[in-house]
């Protein structure tokens, strides 16, 4: 190949990029996009699930001492749950019975969307996850995200027909209004810090708040329920002269070995 | 033979694409950061083969976009300021493609298509997104550079290893005027 038909060919691939990148705005690519993705989504998520577990494995030997304790500690925190749904269920009940005494209706809710992680995005330092449910899902953007259970890691970024791209709590541009489950119910803001861990700010210096406490979301955003559990309180910093203090909080999730989540309808 | 190689880049391309931001990225530092893009379009530049570079960046920045937080485009048009940039460096300002050489032209294609990304990212906010990438976090700011690390170390063991293998494989030939036997 000459040079010259070399660097032609050069341009015409670069020409290339610009002519898709056109007719994606244009929108004629959009159901090419969706099905290349719902193809793909079988595949990536073998593969988001096999990395998992490769982390996992190779990561549990030096791990050893940290799994013990946390064993130990999961066993306390069981016992102590269990005497918890005891007290929860009585209420419940006793909840129950007083709502039909008052004669409310339960308000229909539809079936919450279970997504499969398919991906991290590719940019460097964004703490984000691709799931194979999109806006003909039913997603939208600022939608939560929950795995674990009932545990909020993160909310919609951004939507697509067949995609969504969640941003995890962990990243420094996330936030998420958040409360403490003790006597004055006091009011924060959580947000993640470099992708590590996460930072419950912006609590009044007045306000008691202790280690081991939880946090659950406070319901302030439209599209996020109030009590979803957050995390507990690892330590509590405060500085003087700062009218807040700061939190540490620890996630019962191990953002980075998550493969399903679930997304709730408000 | 032409069309055959386009094809094998195409599916490499798109495959290690797909590889890369299902699997490796779920993996911890240093392997959540390699970028086959980056490295394909370094390559290309070191063994002055624009095409395998251009082509690559396109399919595999292609790819990527559909997993990508900013949006169709992005990555294809920074692994194309990647590649212009590198090149403009390895034709104008290195004087060898030495080991040096070809480590700062892989951490320079890392950082440029980061700052590229960035680029597109601020373009964004100007008509009214959110940023996503553009964050004065000191992780945030090092992200490109850790990866450019990981990238420029990597391309010199790729280069490494096909170096090794030519020589081990390479087809040798004796001699006519060395060798001893006659002619019938």
């Amino acid at each position: 190949m000459t040079p010259l038909t070399r660097s032609r060919l050069t341009i015409l691939t670069v020409a290339a990029g610009g002519l898709l990148f056109f007719l994606h705005l244009l929108g004629v690519l959009s159901n090419a996009e969706t099905w290349i993705m719902r193809k793909l989504s079988g595949q990536e998520s073998k593969l988001a699930e096999t990395a998992g577990s490769i982390r996992q494995t190779v990561g549990a030997p030096f791990r050893v001492g940290e799994i013990i304790k946390e064993n130990e500690k999961l066993r306390a925190d069981n016992a102590a749950l269990d005497v918890e749904i005891a007290r929860l269920t009585s209420i419940r009940e006793e909840n129950d019975e007083l709502r039909a005494l008052l004669g409310f209706a339960e308000k229909q809710k539809t079936a919450p969307v279970v997504a499969r992680v398919l991906a991290r995005t590719p940019e460097a330092g964004t703490h984000t996850i691709l799931l194979d449910r999109g806006s003909d899902d039913g997603v939208a953007v600022e939608m939560p995200v929950i795995a674990g259970g009932g545990v909020l890691i993160g909310k919609i970024f951004k939507v697509d027909r067949a995609t969504s791209i969640a941003l995890l709590l962990t990243d420094t541009r996330s936030r998420v209004g958040a409360s403490v489950q003790n006597a004055a119910r006091t009011q924060g803001l959580v947000q993640g810090e470099r992708g590590l861990s996460l930072e419950m700010r912006l609590i009044p210096q007045n306000e008691e708040i202790k280690v081991g406490d939880l946090i659950v979301t406070s319901g302030i955003e439209s599209l996020t329920p109030r009590g979803l559990v957050l995390g507990r309180v690892d330590e509590v910093q405060t500085q003087e002269k700062n009218p807040f203090k700061k939190a540490l909080i620890s996630s019962p999730v191990a953002f980075d070995r998550v493969s399903v989540v679930v997304i709730p309808f408000p | 033979m032409t069309t055959l190689r386009a094809l094998v880049i195409v599916f490499l391309a798109s495959a290690t694409a797909v590889f890369q931001a299902a699997f490796l990225s779920h993996l911890p530092f240093p392997f959540s950061t390699i970028s086959f893009p980056l490295l394909a379009v370094a390559y290309g530049i070191v063994r002055d083969r624009p095409l395998l570079a251009v082509g690559w960046a396109l399919v595999g920045g292609a790819a990527l976009d559909l997993h990508g937080l900013l949006g169709f485009g992005a990555e294809i048009m920074a692994l194309f300021a990647a590649f212009f940039g590198a090149r403009f460096l390895f034709l104008r300002v290195l004087t060898n493609a030495g080991t040096a050489a070809r480590f700062l032209l892989a951490a320079a294609v890392a950082v440029v298509h980061w700052f590229a990304l960035a680029a597109i990212d601020g373009a964004r906010v100007i008509f009214g997104s959110l940023p996503t990438l553009v964050d004065l976090s000191a992780a945030s700011i090092l992200a490109p550079f850790r990866q450019a690390l990981v990238n420029g170390l990597l391309l010199l063991l790729i280069i490494a290893i096909e170096e090794a293998a030519r020589r081990r494989y390479s087809r040798t030939f004796l001699s006519h005027a060395s060798s001893t036997h006659a002619l019938p």
